[in-house]
């Protein structure tokens, strides 16, 4: 039976062409040769599972170097029903990441029958993906929703390392957002409590973190 | 990235307004939200600087010293013509280990003109009547460009120079992250100076 993969996964081995060659581009002499500037998501998202399910938060700020270049754009990205997940690093390796992730995924489960994908699924898709790529993939993210087995958060480093936790921050303000879910994080909070401790975890990296900003998006 | 930030001024007929945020960076975080960028030299000239703080503590020391000398060798507080020719000749004597400061010097003269000259790290200055100096000089300097030529009337009216300077510094708080929290705006006559604060986004 044929892969039902979007992408077909390469034979073996890595391969890194373009990094080669953007390495020869950032440190040629022409006065010409641009200097590849991204826009990054200096950022803070966080998750928790709370007694039905997970919340998921994130700031809305993306920035170029110093430079903030949308003050209102979307970090939780939508994976399929059940799952969302949340891209810290790399604005364009974060979008094109999870927009791979779910496609992959909406395949496979037309595949299992119409099942809901389950998230060990997704963060093994996504481990494979980056790690084959040895991290020149900038794509830090925070995966949460609920399966079949309850409810779950994965975290996916961009080198390829997964955690499991049941409560993650990631981003530039993981360490501000951090501090207020250790302080107050309990098992089986109610929803109510749960939004409110992701909403304030990311206002916490928002005011002391100069590369998050603006807005708090929240998804339960 | 070091202590950064943003400053910028504008001089009118016999006035000047001379504004800094008031966030202190280092990388990522925020050391101060309450750290004053603007120095009165004299109650006509006022240095805004956007910069390494501990440089401009050592600028303010060497410049604070030659004054005091000037004063008591000719009797007299130095004129802001001569303050900008003395910050000038501080920062070049350091030509081969700048002092980290990206300045603005601003100035009313004893016959009422008013004067903002901004400076390079090692002393080279230009007076244009406006300047912005700091992280969101990029954003600043064509804003002030092109407030004087939409509405030349800025210069002669404290209020709309006020106005033209909070924007511009809004806008900078809005799109550079180490520019936010609260704006100091001055604004310098013969009669003295008048101290305003306004908050900015501290996100």
């Amino acid at each position: 039976m044929t892969s039902p993969h979007v992408l077909e996964t390469s034979d073996g081995g890595f391969n890194f062409e373009n990094s080669f060659r953007n390495c020869q581009l950032q440190n040629s002499p022409a006065s010409n040769a641009t200097k590849l500037k991204v826009t990054k998501t200096g950022t803070t998202i966080a998750g928790m599972i709370f007694k039905d399910g997970v919340v998921l938060g994130a700031d809305t700020r993306a920035t170029s170097s110093e430079v903030v270049a949308d003050k209102n754009c979307s970090k939780i990205h939508y994976i399929t029903p059940n799952i969302y997940c949340c891209g810290a690093g790399t604005a364009a390796d974060t979008e094109k990441t999870t927009d791979m992730l779910s496609s992959n995924l909406t395949l496979q489960s037309l595949a299992m029958g119409g099942r809901n994908p389950r998230l060990i699924m997704a963060s093994r898709i996504l481990q494979e993906m980056l790690f084959r790529y040895k991290g020149q993939i900038s794509a830090m993210l925070l995966l949460g929703g609920v399966d079949c087995t309850g409810p779950h958060i994965f975290t996916v480093g961009p080198f390829g390392s997964v955690n499991k936790l049941p409560f993650a921050t990631m981003g530039s303000g993981d360490l501000s957002a951090l501090g207020v879910f250790e302080d107050r994080f309990k098992p089986n909070m109610s929803e109510e409590e749960a939004k409110e401790l992701v909403r304030d975890a990311i206002t916490a990296g928002i005011m002391n973190d100069l590369g998050s900003g603006s807005n708090v998006d929240l998804c339960v | 990235m070091f202590h950064a930030g943003a400053v910028l001024g504008l001089a009118g007929d016999g006035f000047v307004v001379v504004g800094g945020d008031t966030r202190m960076s280092a990388g990522y975080s925020i050391m101060s939200r309450n750290e004053c960028k603007l120095w009165q030299i004299t109650d006509r000239c006022v240095l805004a600087s956007s910069c390494m703080k501990a440089e401009l503590e050592g600028l303010k020391q060497n410049v604070e010293r030659s004054i005091a000398d000037y004063e008591f060798k000719i009797g007299k507080k130095p004129s802001p013509k001569s303050i900008v020719s003395l910050i000038s000749k501080t920062l070049y004597s350091r030509r081969f280990f700048p002092y980290y400061t990206f300045n603005l010097v601003c100035g009313i003269e004893d016959d009422g003109t008013a004067v903002v000259n901004s400076y390079d790290a090692i002393g080279s200055y230009g007076s244009e009547g406006h300047g912005a100096q700091g992280n969101g000089n990029h954003m600043l300097v064509p804003w002030l460009d092109s407030q004087m030529r939409v509405d030349p009337s800025v210069r002669q009216s404290k209020d709309k120079a006020i106005q033209a300077i909070l924007k511009g510094i809004v806008g900078a708080s809005e799109r550079e992250i180490t520019v936010g929290d609260s704006a100091d705006i001055w604004v310098l006559t013969k009669e003295g100076v008048e101290k305003h604060r306004f908050p900015l986004r501290k996100d």
